[in-house]
């Protein structure tokens, strides 16, 4: 599957890819960053709202940035589909409203996809991944 | 191959902060209902009859991003 990077400031490209979020109740189109250097996928606190997802103290964690500042979030199971790929994965929704978009980690979205990004064609290639018994 | 033209959106100040529904997001992305939360964007699109938009939260301020978020056990 190939995808096009965003255009957020005529300085910033980003690569952005448009995914559907599933909750036992609700369905949205979101948008998030791939981002190797993130443990985990991230979604704002707005998302599990608008999916009518409950969170629960006991899967609260911790997350942090290279800013070092601790934030909250909650460890929750959501079904992702991306392009023709759809999969069942723990991700963790926190307060990134600053940022705008979610954030696509190493578990939930490297551990699913092979991905190819190019900055000089401003493309992202991903593959699903082959899981072998 | 070009990235998605999404400035006229991001640098929209009617938009700063809000949540925005967008159509046509990979030929003409246009903005078809805002709001406070994700959630009330969502409905105002729906009730427009866009049934699945692009979900998007437009930043007060884009800042550069270096973020790589570990998780703290």
């Amino acid at each position: 599957m190939i995808f096009r990077y965003f255009e957020v400031t005529p300085k910033i490209i980003r690569p952005i890819v448009p995914l559907i979020l599933k909750s036992s109740t609700r369905v949205a189109f979101y948008s998030a960053l791939i981002d190797s250097g993130a443990d985990y996928c991230i979604f704002g606190l707005g998302v599990a709202e608008a999916l009518d997802i409950k969170l629960k103290s006991q899967n609260k964690t911790k997350v942090s940035g290279v800013a070092k500042e601790l934030i909250e979030g909650f460890l929750t199971n959501l079904e992702i589909r991306i392009g023709t790929v759809k999969y069942e994965t723990k991700v963790i929704f926190a307060d990134i409203s600053d940022f705008g978009h979610g954030i696509l980690g190493q578990q939930g979205f490297f551990d699913h996809f092979d991905v190819k990004l190019s900055y000089q064609k401003q493309t992202i290639e991903i593959e699903p991944v082959k899981f072998s018994n | 191959m070009s990235a998605i033209d999404m400035t006229h959106i991001y640098g929209n100040r009617n938009y700063k902060g809000k949540w925005v529904a967008v159509e046509d997001y990979q030929t003409r992305p246009r903005v078809v209902a805002t709001g406070e939360s994700m959630k009330e964007a969502m409905k105002k699109a729906e009730r427009k009859g866009f049934k699945l938009p692009l979900m998007m939260q437009v930043p007060k301020k884009v800042y550069y991003f270096v973020g790589s978020p570990q998780i703290i056990r």
